[in-house]
């Protein structure tokens, strides 16, 4: 395809570059699936429950209450005591809803090894790309302290949305580059934006939440099927200095932490890294979301693709 | 109400009395030491997420001790520049020795030597043989107090009771200029006798009275000296520079001497009831004198108290001590701090 030798040569070409925020258009397509129906009637990939003229058999209906006779099957009116015409009823396809809820809180921020802000913005954009090709409806917002309405883009199947999106991204961060103090407390009003109706939440962020707000926002999204896409620097937590004196500053919530970092120090943290891990882990799951999306800096579609196939149920 | 309480503050911090600033100005400088404590997040790295993360109870203390040092930093330089000083004090000495007045006699007779014949050697005037000789003495002893009176037909003090040599030694070279007039012995006593009279009776107190010839003393005078040395309980001590023709106060006077013709003779026996320890070398040559002065500096006796003053002190030398300590501390933590965070 030409898809995917356009994406290759691409990608070579941006490890290349230095990592900056840029609003070259990456075309990355990976393919995602899902486990249940879909309820819209726009005609998409995706299994629904209503019948129509899909592949998927749904079964055998009176030729009376189905009139349509180049469906008949002879085999099973045959078999039918008292005689009567059967008729095959199949299963529409239809498009599903793909929404990508983004953390823009302070923390997103950080200026680590991996430039985050480029890979929100690669990340959304191959989602945007993804779902367009799939003839599915992308959506897309955002929240810090509030839910940030430059992000914002209603469900469409427009073509070119992709575009727009990596516009739309790359221009908020030009304008807001060094914000410091903001959380991400209004991610679950973004999700309930989106509606009642069922739908595939890709949810980004990094993930340093309190855990009040955890459970706030998977409740709030427990009527959709949520892919945790987890966007974490490796030179915040593992990635540190082997020795040195440091002092911090929480991007968020402008705590002050003072580490002399030496190896006893390092396992503390390591510990720590490990047990929080465990525990978002088990959160994830126990909300009912799939496992967590790890995405690494230089992250490859087909991994990607993988990942959402393998966790589809 | 507010300044009341600053100068009630002031007043009780002992400024102005025992202790000074230089300049004012760089107290203004004082509030810069919040600094460290306020600039943090310009010296800090971001971090996404450092809640539950664990700190570290060392890496709380270099924190803390670079604030403070960085506080001080600022504090001691302040100061420093502020130039605090204590003022001059007196402080108790004690001191082993005696306070010794000198009463050098200047009357015109001093300036002959102790015999007419012989050489150069032998013809120095006895006002530079005593000179010379006194010389010796002010620079034994550096515990005594020295002073020094001089007289000829009326007292001149030279240099007060005190621990400064310096100043009794330019005393003593002052008298290079040539005697003139009598010889007023009471006066001179009198004087010298006036400066203990300030004092506290902290040493044995001698005055050496340095003398060629005596003087007569009415009845009045002698009673009111006698009164003086017995209220200073001062010693006695008369070199008596005795010219070729002078009489000697070691012999006796014969039968038929007039005591009257005598004045030194008088003197002498007038000194011997004062009822104060007295002591009298008669000299005939230089020797004599030093024979005689190095008795004197013999003296050795309990213990000397005194105050001494001492000259300002200046302060600034600790608060730059001080810089220079947290200096170093806070140089070790500049090299253990990390510069980026990135490996």
């Amino acid at each position: 395809m030409a898809i995917s030798t356009h994406s290759t040569a691409d990608f070579s070409a941006m490890q290349s570059q230095p990592a900056r925020v840029h609003a070259a258009f990456e075309p990355r397509q990976f393919f995602y699936n899902i486990h249940w129906r879909s309820r819209t009637y726009h005609a998409g990939a995706n299994l629904t429950s209503h019948h129509g003229n899909g592949s998927d058999f749904a079964g055998f209906a009176n030729l009376l209450a189905c009139p349509d006779p180049k469906r008949i099957d002879i085999r099973a009116s045959v078999r039918t005591v008292p005689q009567q015409w059967l008729v095959r009823t199949y299963l529409e396809r239809a498009a599903v809803r793909v929404f990508a809820i983004v953390d823009v809180s302070s923390s997103m921020l950080f200026q680590g090894e991996a430039n985050m802000r480029q890979q929100v913005t690669e990340f959304v954009t191959a989602l945007a790309w993804s779902a367009n090709r799939q003839g599915d409806v992308f959506g897309m917002a955002a929240a810090n302290d509030d839910v940030q309405s430059s992000w914002q883009i209603l469900p469409t199947f427009q073509t070119g949305t992709a575009q727009v999106v990596a516009e739309k991204i790359t221009r908020y961060w030009q304008s807001n580059h060094a914000v410091s103090g903001r959380n991400a407390s209004a991610i679950p009003a973004a999700i309930e934006e989106i509606g009642a109706q069922r739908a595939l939440v890709f949810l980004i962020s990094d993930f340093y939440w309190d855990t009040a707000l955890l459970q706030q926002t998977l409740k709030a999204a427990q009527a959709h099927d949520v892919i945790p896409v987890v966007l974490r620097d490796q030179s915040a937590t593992e990635g540190m200095p082997a020795f040195g004196w440091a002092r911090l500053r929480d991007m968020e919530s402008g705590e002050e932490r003072s580490w002399m970092l030496r190896k006893h120090l390092h396992q503390q943290i390591g510990a720590h890294l490990v047990q929080q891990k465990h525990m978002l882990n088990s959160q994830f799951m126990k909300a009912g979301t799939r496992s967590p999306l790890w995405l690494a800096p230089q992250w490859q579609a087909e991994e990607i693709s993988r990942h959402l196939m393998e966790t589809m149920a | 109400m507010w300044d009341e309480g600053l100068q009630t503050a002031i007043l009780a911090s002992g400024f102005g009395e025992h202790w000074g600033l230089m300049q004012l100005w760089p107290l203004i400088l004082l509030p810069l030491a919040v600094l460290p404590w306020v600039l943090q997040d310009k010296l800090s790295f971001s971090h996404p997420a450092l809640q539950g993360l664990p700190a570290d109870p060392l890496s709380v203390w270099l924190e803390r001790s670079w604030k403070v040092a960085a506080s001080l930093f600022i504090l001691a330089l302040s100061m420093a520049l502020t130039g605090p000083y204590l003022k001059s004090q007196m402080i108790e000495k004690v001191g082993r020795g005696a306070h010794v007045m000198i009463v050098l006699d200047r009357s015109a007779s001093m300036n002959e030597p102790f015999v007419k014949k012989g050489d150069v050697q032998a013809r120095l005037p006895k006002m530079q043989v005593a000179r010379n000789v006194l010389k010796t003495l002010v620079q034994q002893g550096h515990d005594d107090l020295m002073g020094m009176v001089t007289f000829s037909t009326s007292p001149i003090l030279a240099a007060p009771l005190g621990t400064d040599r310096a100043f009794v030694q330019a005393a003593l070279d002052a008298t290079e200029a040539g005697g003139m007039g009598f010889t007023a012995v009471a006066r001179g006593l009198g004087m010298a006798l006036d400066y203990f009279a300030d004092q506290p009776v902290t040493g044995a107190r001698a005055i050496v009275l340095v003398s060629d010839g005596g003087a007569h003393l009415d009845g009045k005078t002698q009673d009111m000296l006698r009164a003086m040395v017995m209220r200073q309980q001062a010693s006695l001590y008369w070199i008596y520079l005795r010219s070729e023709n002078g009489v000697s106060l070691k012999q006796s006077l014969g039968e038929d001497e007039n005591i009257d013709a005598y004045p030194e003779y008088a003197l002498h026996e007038y000194f011997q009831t004062l009822n104060v320890p007295y002591h009298m070398y008669e000299a005939e040559n230089p020797e004599a004198v030093l024979a005689a002065v190095n008795d004197i500096s013999k003296l050795k006796n309990k213990p000397t108290r005194y105050l001494e003053p001492v000259s300002r002190q200046d302060l600034s030398q600790y608060a730059y001590a001080m810089a220079w300590l947290v200096t170093a501390v806070l140089l070790g933590l500049t090299g253990l701090e990390l510069k980026r965070w990135q490996t």
